[in-house]
């Protein structure tokens, strides 16, 4: 092993980088469904693969890679995007923020967010992120609160309850459109 | 009994024991509140398996760049023009700076943590580590079903399974129930005597039965083989490692199959191999 480390690092460099890209459009995912007005998705997967980049060394062999990026991302939205988000809230007026919307909603028409997805990102944060680590996501109940540092208990509420209030919007969407089909 | 919406999700993702899931549905009988809850909480379910079976176009070459640089190495490109490598290093090389770009964190300096980043990563061999982990596959993410059936058997210990036995007589009675219940014929494999058949139980995911065959090896920890009904075409085996357990997956005749454990890969690749060919030939027959 070593000498295999030894023989190549450029191929253990883009192992590594492979193995990022490969997870990038579930990480994308994720960001798409953390973030509220006026943060940016893009702006959290940036910062999240900046993080992993310059904290490489911290990943635990034998662990999941992608729970680690989600770990983190999760870490960032919260510790730092969303506290400036309030503090950039409180700041703003509100014609700046009607312009802020407004550009979220073009990022929404452009990325084509699904239906599920849309209700998610209508649902608190907190259950959202819970529902998208497992659901979606496929991890594990223990992994997803490892992820977003709750017990597991904690979890377990947040999934059900979003399940509940997913199921009532999705019902809430489906009536709309047979509404509109009506007429 | 009181139905909590916990308790609502663990029945609905099969996680009760008959005992309490039986007392939960008599309770729901009676209470329309709670009965108006669980169908949201099914049909919030079905709707995110949907969901989650989307497959996701990889991000374009310019967006990787733009997040994460180049690769050190790039594949031939058909002008012929090789990119221009900023700096000099072999980190550097490695990946190139990130585009500029606002960093939106202070504590972080572009290109300069990426440099860091992977010269700590040279150092201390993470990225060896990463290739052998669960990310150097060909699928990276894994069905919930499946990721269940790998917690599951991360609970598994010898004694788990050392003291029920089957006896070779009772087989063909127990594949033609499972067979029953997953409306599929069901062939129980049988390996030689360094990996014997212990057990056959039924356990549930969101109301699908799961078939899970336990075998108990001559020394180590158990190995499983779950079956799960599918309408999908036939599948490939492939390995896979969810949270540092191995499992071999494939689908075969309608049903969906993970052979699971602690065994090498090598180990667990034979064991799936004898398995299919038991099942082809049990199907022929």
């Amino acid at each position: 092993m070593q000498k295999q480390r030894a023989r190549d690092p450029a191929a253990e460099q883009d192992r590594w980088r492979d193995a990022l890209v490969a997870v990038l459009p579930r990480l994308q995912r994720f960001a798409r469904v953390l973030c509220r007005p006026p943060l940016e998705p893009d702006d959290l997967l940036q910062a999240t693969c900046e993080r992993a980049l310059s904290r490489a060394s911290q990943f635990q062999p034998g662990t999941r890679f992608d729970s680690w990026l989600f770990s983190i991302m999760h870490s960032i939205w919260k510790n730092d995007l969303r506290r400036r988000a309030v503090e950039a809230r409180a700041a703003d007026t509100l014609a700046r923020e009607a312009t802020v919307q407004d550009g979220e909603r073009q990022v929404l028409g452009k990325i084509q967010l699904g239906e599920v997805l849309s209700a998610l990102k209508r649902l608190p944060e907190d259950q959202a992120a819970a529902i998208m680590l497992v659901n979606i996501e496929g991890l594990s109940y223990a992994a997803a609160a490892a992820a977003l540092g709750i017990p597991q208990g904690t979890l377990e509420s947040r999934i059900a309850r979003g399940r509940i209030g997913l199921g009532r919007l999705l019902d809430d969407t489906r009536d709309a459109a047979r509404t509109a089909t009506r007429r | 009994m009181t139905l909590t919406d916990e308790l609502l999700l663990k029945y609905v993702d099969g996680l009760l024991d008959a005992a309490t899931a039986h007392a939960v549905e008599v309770a729901l009988a009676r209470d329309e509140i709670a009965a108006e809850r669980l169908r949201l909480i099914r049909a919030s379910g079905r709707a995110l398996r949907d969901a989650a079976g989307q497959s996701l176009e990889p991000l374009n070459a310019k967006a990787v760049e733009r997040l994460i640089g180049a690769p050190s190495r790039p594949a031939p490109m058909n002008d012929g023009a090789a990119p221009s490598l900023a700096g000099s290093s072999k980190v550097a090389r490695a990946v190139r700076p990130v585009a500029a770009r606002r960093s939106i964190l202070r504590w972080s300096g572009g290109a300069t943590a990426v440099a860091a980043g992977l010269a700590l990563l040279l150092a201390t061999g993470a990225g060896y580590w990463i290739g052998r982990g669960s990310i150097d596959r060909p699928e990276t993410r894994h069905p919930v079903w499946v990721v269940r059936v790998a917690d599951y058997h991360a609970l598994y210990g010898r004694q788990t399974v050392e003291p029920v036995r089957t006896a070779a007589a009772d087989v063909a009675g127990l594949e033609a129930r499972f067979g029953q219940v997953l409306g599929r014929p069901v062939k129980i494999p049988r390996f030689d005597a360094a990996m014997e058949f212990r057990r056959g139980q039924l356990l549930e995911f969101e109301r699908d039965a799961i078939l899970q065959l336990a075998y108990l090896p001559a020394e180590g920890t158990p190995m499983a083989l779950c079956l799960r009904r599918s309408d999908a075409a036939d599948a490939a085996a492939m390995f896979e490692l969810i949270n540092g357990i191995g499992m071999v997956r494939w689908r075969q005749g309608g049903l969906d199959y993970v052979l699971v454990g602690h065994q090498s890969e090598t180990e667990l690749r034979g064991f799936a191999a004898k398995a299919r060919a038991q099942i082809t030939g049990a199907t022929r027959s």
